[in-house]
């Protein structure tokens, strides 16, 4: 499998003001994976997923200098610009009419048959993680992180108070923090 | 401000998730640059929230990683492209502007030339337009004239019209008029030709005088007509006409002084 390239964010993005192949080639190598997973779970398959994460690439090199350091880690600016576009794609006519509605279940089921056990060294998979968090928590974090919807959408979808929806994603990420380290 | 309750709302939380509007990410950002606090929270949540999505990671299909750095030196080739093809379209749009011009012009140009032609053809519609009606009225009068006289001429063409000529008088020399009288119908008619003009305030008086009994008054009548005038009927026992000038509207008996013409009927 594909060599795990250890670079920090700092040279990264040294790096990318170079704009060459090689830089590209540690951008994709040391993110691309991550990026595809989190792509995955908003469009759900291959095909679109493929095409989302290219043009995810092609707007990470075109528009970096809009990427502004003091303001966060480049790993946060990149899935971002990730979910925003794989969010679009969910949004477009063409997904809407392919789209099979999975469960959660399912697309965590799918996800991790997909996923290459050697990212996982301490042997931490998502079932586990979601298996941890409870429900109430879990599906806060799904919908924003991972459907895109904004805290006030979310807070409409699961019929809750705007408040409460903020405390429950503020709760997951103190349980998710605990569980990573 | 309280740092704990702040970091405590999610907003934080919100902000590394991206689902914040950009007027609360600027915000966000003050706070990050104020409070060491709120920019250690921060660091925190990302470094949590990448962990998150490295385990959700999944490789993408090999051949990807080709296609993908393929697509970003195709994006960066045609963006001089675009540039050309907006110059293109500036050259366009500029001779489509002078096209337009010149069409504008063309257009003008000809719609004051048939606005001017439609006008002339209007005056001149609006001409034939008079002339025919005055053809019309020519043709009417002509008509009403042919009818008249087509009358008269009947009238004085039957056998039971009779002419009476009356001469002049020796007070007034030099003139005469004519009385058609028709026996069978009583109609009468009278020609008046060489009679002077009257003034305005006077009026030719036509009297029937018969054999036994005062005159009878036929009728008023103006000088300066060829037309032959209709007096009313004449009965019989009628033995001679004359014409008066009397005030205008005539008078009940004939003012003999101002006799110009009489005439005896031959019976």
């Amino acid at each position: 499998m594909t060599q795990k390239i250890t670079i920090s964010e700092e040279e990264m993005i040294v790096l990318l003001k170079q704009k060459d192949q090689k830089t590209f080639t540690a951008l994709y190598d040391n993110y691309s994976a991550a990026l595809y997973g989190v792509i995955l779970r908003i469009v759900t398959t291959d095909e679109v997923a493929e095409d989302v994460l290219q043009e995810a690439f092609v707007k990470i090199w075109n528009n970096f200098t809009s990427y502004d350091a003091t303001k966060g880690r480049l790993f946060t600016w990149m899935i971002n610009i990730a979910r925003n576009l794989a969010i679009d794609k969910t949004r477009s006519k063409d997904f809407k009419n392919n789209q099979k509605n999975l469960d959660v279940e399912k697309i965590v089921s799918y996800i991790d048959s997909k996923r290459n056990t050697t990212f996982t060294p301490d042997g931490i998979g998502v079932k586990e993680i979601v298996a941890k968090l409870k429900p109430d928590y879990f599906n806060v974090v799904d919908l924003i992180y991972f459907k895109g919807y904004t805290h006030v959408e979310a807070a409409e979808a699961l019929n809750l108070p705007l408040g409460t929806v903020k405390t429950r994603l503020r709760m997951a990420v103190m349980m998710l923090k605990e569980m990573m380290n | 401000m309280d740092i704990k309750e702040y970091i405590n709302s999610g907003v934080l939380d919100l902000y590394v998730f991206g689902s914040l509007s950009p007027e609360e990410r600027r915000e966000v950002e003050k706070n990050a640059a104020l409070y060491p606090e709120v920019k250690a929270e921060l660091g925190s949540i990302e470094s949590t929230m990448a962990t998150f999505a490295a385990k959700h990671a999944v490789p993408p299909a090999p051949d990807l990683k080709n296609q993908i750095w393929n697509a970003i030196r195709e994006s960066q080739q045609t963006q001089p492209v675009k540039v050309v093809s907006i110059n293109n379209n500036y050259h366009l749009a500029r001779y489509l502007a002078a096209a337009s011009i010149v069409l504008f012009c063309i257009s003008t140009f000809f719609a004051i030339l048939f606005a001017n032609k439609y006008k002339d053809a209007q005056n001149e519609i609006a001409t034939l337009q008079i002339q025919n009606l005055r053809l019309a009225q020519q043709y009417a009068d002509a008509n009403t004239l042919y009818q008249k006289a087509s009358f008269h001429m009947a009238f004085v063409k039957d056998p039971h019209t009779m002419k009476v000529m009356m001469n002049a008088t020796p007070d007034h020399p030099g003139m005469e008029a004519m009385v058609y009288w028709n026996m069978e119908s009583k109609q009468a008619m009278v020609a008046i030709d060489s009679l002077p003009m009257n003034s305005s305030d006077k009026q030719y008086e036509l009297w029937a005088i018969p054999a036994k009994g005062a005159p009878i008054a036929e009728g008023v009548f103006d000088a300066g007509t060829k037309d032959m005038i209709a007096v009313k009927s004449v009965d019989d026992g009628v033995t001679m006409f004359a014409v008066t000038l009397e005030k205008r509207g005539g008078v009940d008996s004939p003012t003999m002084t101002q006799m110009y013409v009489a005439g005896k009927v031959n019976i």
